[in-house]
């Protein structure tokens, strides 16, 4: 009977043994388990690893192909949390840790590419040669990583973050001080978005104008903003220009943000509308519209399209180039992170969090506009 | 758009100047009575270059030195982000699965961080791992004094070499993400007819890809390439922080010690357009020149 | 076949690494022949001069030092806030830069016996914090105070006025900007800068508290684990003290102005 289901699944039982050591040299040390090669911490990640496994067994038996990635990822999520809540609620000997949930999560993710490799090699012949090296090449890069984890001397804490995020007092829910950070940052964010797209529009215009001296005005200011570095732009604000001006400290970081991202839209804004046919605007002329008619009607709507995908670069950009603004003491996510280096030296902990946390929010805003933009194509073609 | 834009200076233009006009009379106005700042401009020059007292020749100071660091961080940063990139841009295009999955994955995650949590993360994690094991700056420190003089005009002296390579491996990895998106879109561009006209004749994929693809490749993003190499000089300012003695450093530290927050300002300002500006200004001239008809 | 060769060399050299003993910085700072500190622009601690190069009362303790030591010496100009972990992942083998001695540092790191002792005072601007004359002035809803990154003066600003609005600088420089534009009412630093710079911009600012309100010694700092440097350094410490060294540089850079002309 056992020798049995043991035939009928030998690929996915070693495929789990394999992927379950794999991640646990490195995974050894991230844990520091007091348990030995047996021990129930393996036992649950093999279980789990070998469920993923039958389920791609499944899929690739009746020809469904997991192509987006984004389920993958959700699967992963859903899968690494059950590990956890088990092992929380079950295993009593080692606690959860919030952060070894993204370490199960990671460790599916990659239980997945080595899977869909193996299988797909199986049925192509070729795919296993030309995938060897991009595999060997990733398992290299994981085993480095945690190696180099443990080989830094270094005592992991990642317990000590988690206060740091959030707290549940008494049932209520209290922000830490990252996402307080998180929340100036998405403020600022917002703000910097509509002031720089405004500039932007403004500029484009400028630029596109009859009059010599707005397209120099425009030109100027252009060139100005592209040829020096963001974090120069802001100190000149924050030290020169605000002080004579009298602008509080955290507009002048804003102002700073939206004239820099304003220029490059500018840029994008006006290749757009340079891009519609020149027989639009001589048609909507005939039609009898007016100049700003002309251009709310009938030209934006059509250059939209073009440039969405552009400005959503742009957003993105400038929730990252928000992180410098912690450099004049806006206490912004970059900035709460070195606050509380500074303070409690959790170094590598608290500055993978905040990397993660940008990646999580710069992902996500991504993903939606391209699901707009997808929306879009339908309803304009 | 609507007319032809004939160079004629309406009412608007001349509004347009007299605004500009009166900001900067109302700067100058709050600069000289609210801020009561008094202008020291003399002293600037002597940290370009000073006469050093001793023996008698001009020596380069501060500011000189940390425009010459800034060029050679970003040159070096961009060989490397120029290797990765197209490597990653390659594989991204042509590539097997698994190549695919790494470029995609190499892209998204240095695109979607900071550039200064990924300086801060790499100069802390990463370089620690190779550089203490390879010991570049005792090396360096024990070899002759010409070698270590030669080693210091193409990057930096013993003292801060390891800094200097983690800044440049960490600025070439940032850039070779945007490189790889650029490398790619130029192959994704070539039009198929190339691939079938270029098997037709015999050649393999391979050679294909190499002998005729990959030219047409490059002459189509040589010119985003060169856009890179700028914004690579700008996105240098940003190793400031883990204390490489580039521009911004040295500015942050002349403000220190002597507190001429505007002029030392605009200097840098000043410093950086003047090379950005040059360099694309040759870009935008030379794209021209030799535009693709 | 070559390459998971050459693969598995580097793995194997990456392992090794771990294997090899920490051995002390005294040995390897003589193999070497250079010392190399860590440390951040402090006026007057350290500072650099109108030709670029460092000088100041850490400087000048780091010198003798690595005169002493029969070697070179290297500075390692650091962000303050980002110090520790640079000595922890080796960047340098000591911190020399006026560093306070606490107990939250001293858990990752280890110190000397106090080279030197230090307190903290307020530099004001007379505009926004005027007739404040005590700390409790300082410490109410509405008023903006200064500290840099990672100090013990960011320390001392939360236990003893908790209630003001704290901002945090990585460089002395922009903090002090800001306190001469007027959009913070005082920063904290480390005596004698507050009184430095109260002099040197009188219309504008001055110190509203005449002592130090804190006390704390400074040391250096080095890696945990390394008993024999840490012999070293103290000895070396007592005997300076007992020739005389630290009370006569403290004098030059903490007392009179004399190195002023240096730097400007």
């Amino acid at each position: 009977m056992i020798l049995k289901i043991l035939s009928k699944y030998w690929k996915s039982i070693f495929f789990s043994i394999v992927i379950t050591i794999l991640c646990f040299i490195p995974g050894d040390r991230i844990y520091q388990p007091e348990c030995d090669l047996l021990c129930l911490d393996k036992l649950v990640h093999f279980c789990f690893y070998f469920i993923l496994s039958l389920t791609i067994q499944y899929e690739v038996k009746n020809k469904i192909s997991v192509k987006n990635y984004l389920l993958i990822f959700l699967y992963a999520a859903v899968l690494g949390g059950s590990i956890e809540l088990v092992q929380e609620n079950f295993i009593v000997e080692r606690g959860g840790d919030f952060f070894d949930f993204f370490a199960d999560v990671l460790g599916v993710v990659f239980a997945f590419f080595v899977h869909k490799t193996i299988n797909d090699s199986m049925q192509e012949p070729q795919y296993f040669k030309k995938n060897f090296k991009p595999f060997i090449f990733l398992v290299f890069i994981f085993l480095v990583f945690g190696f180099g984890y443990k080989n830094l001397d270094y005592n992991w804490q990642w317990y000590r973050v988690k206060p740091y995020l959030f707290v549940f007092k008494n049932g209520e829910f209290i922000r830490g001080l990252l996402l307080d950070g998180l929340v100036i940052t998405i403020k600022i964010s917002c703000l910097g978005l509509i002031f720089s797209f405004a500039i932007g529009f403004l500029s484009a215009f400028a630029r596109l104008s009859s009059s010599p001296m707005l397209r120099f005005v425009a030109w100027f200011y252009v060139e100005t903003i592209r040829n020096t570095p963001l974090l120069i732009q802001i100190f000149l604000m924050y030290f020169v220009i605000a002080p004579v001006f009298n602008i509080f400290a955290f507009y002048s970081a804003v102002i700073a943000l939206s004239l820099f991202e304003g220029a490059y839209s500018s840029e994008i804004i006006r290749s757009g509308i340079l891009s519609v046919p020149q027989g639009q605007y001589e048609a909507a002329q005939s039609l009898g519209l007016s100049v700003p008619g002309i251009y709310l009607k009938v030209i934006i709507p059509q250059m939209m399209r073009q440039t969405l995908p552009m400005l959503a670069g742009q957003s993105v950009s400038l929730i990252k180039d928000s992180a410098l603004v912690s450099t004049v003491s806006i206490f912004d996510l970059t900035m709460q992170g070195q606050r509380i280096v500074s303070q409690t030296f959790l170094t590598f902990e608290i500055w993978f969090t905040v990397a993660l946390c940008y990646l999580i929010v710069t992902a996500s805003l991504s993903f939606i506009i391209r699901q707009f933009e997808n929306r879009l194509k339908y309803v304009n073609q | 758009m609507l007319s032809n834009k004939a160079t004629k200076f309406t009412i608007i233009d001349i509004a347009v100047i007299a605004c500009i006009v009166a900001a900067i009379f109302v700067t100058f106005q709050r600069m000289s009575h609210v801020l009561e700042y008094k202008w020291e401009w003399d002293t600037i020059p002597s940290y370009f270059f000073y006469l050093d007292n001793l023996t008698g020749k001009v020596k380069a100071n501060i500011l000189t030195r940390g425009f010459v660091m800034t060029v050679k961080l970003s040159a070096w940063a961009t060989m490397i982000g120029f290797v990765l990139g197209t490597a990653s841009g390659i594989m991204g295009a042509k590539g097997s699965f698994g190549q695919r999955f790494i470029s995609r994955a190499y892209v998204e995650s240095i695109r979607n961080i900071p550039s200064l949590v990924l300086i801060i993360i790499f100069y802390y994690f990463v370089s620690s791992q190779f550089l203490d094991i390879l010991n570049i700056d005792s090396w360096l420190r024990n070899s002759s004094n010409s070698f270590q003089k030669i080693v210091s005009f193409l990057f930096t002296d013993p003292a801060q070499i390891n800094a200097f390579i983690s800044a440049v491996i960490a600025l070439g990895l940032y850039e070779g993400a945007y490189v790889s998106e650029i490398v790619r879109g130029g192959i994704i561009s070539i039009p198929d007819g190339q691939w079938e006209a270029s098997m037709s004749i015999g050649l393999t994929r391979q050679k294909a890809f190499l002998l005729v693809i990959l030219p047409q490749t490059f002459r189509k993003v040589a010119f985003p390439l060169a856009g890179q190499f700028i914004s690579t000089i700008k996105d240098s300012a940003i190793v400031s922080v883990i204390s490489i003695q580039e521009l911004t450093f040295q500015g942050m530290e002349l403000m220190a010690a002597t507190f001429l927050t505007f002029e030392i300002w605009i200097t840098i300002t000043l410093l950086y357009f003047i090379l950005t500006f040059s360099l694309s200004s040759s870009v935008a001239f030379l794209e021209k020149k030799y535009a693709l008809k | 076949m070559k390459k998971i060769f050459c693969l598995s060399i580097t793995l194997l050299i990456l392992i090794c690494g771990q294997v090899f003993a920490q051995e002390s910085i005294i040995e390897s700072i003589q193999k070497e022949k250079v010392l190399r500190v860590g440390m951040s622009t402090f006026v007057p601690w350290a500072m650099k001069d109108k030709q670029g190069e460092l000088i100041g009362f850490e400087i000048d303790v780091a010198k003798q030092l690595a005169k002493d030591m029969g070697v070179e010496i290297e500075f390692v100009s650091t962000a303050w806030s980002g110090i520790i972990p640079a000595l922890l992942t080796g960047k340098f083998d000591l911190i020399i830069g006026g560093m306070g001695i606490t107990p939250e540092r001293n858990l990752k790191v280890n110190f000397t016996i106090p080279y030197e002792y230090s307190g903290m005072s307020l530099v004001a601007n007379k505009a926004k914090a005027k007739g404040f004359s005590s700390i409790d002035d300082f410490n109410k809803k509405g008023v903006v105070i200064a500290a840099r990154l990672g100090t013990t003066a960011e320390q001392a600003a939360i236990k003893y006025m908790p209630n003001a609005t704290l901002k945090l600088f990585e460089n002395e420089s922009q903090a002090l900007q800001d306190l001469h534009l007027g959009r913070i009412a005082a920063y904290v630093s480390s005596a004698p800068m507050p009184a430095f710079h109260a002099l040197k911009f009188p219309k504008k600012l001055f110190v509203p508290i005449k002592e130090n309100f804190t006390k704390e010694p400074i040391g250096f700092a080095l890696k945990k684990g390394d008993h024999d440097a840490l012999n070293f350094l103290n000895n070396w410490i007592l005997n300076m003290r007992a020739n005389g060294f630290l009370d006569e540089r403290k004098a030059y850079w903490f007392e009179s102005k004399d190195w002023e002309t240096l730097v400007k």
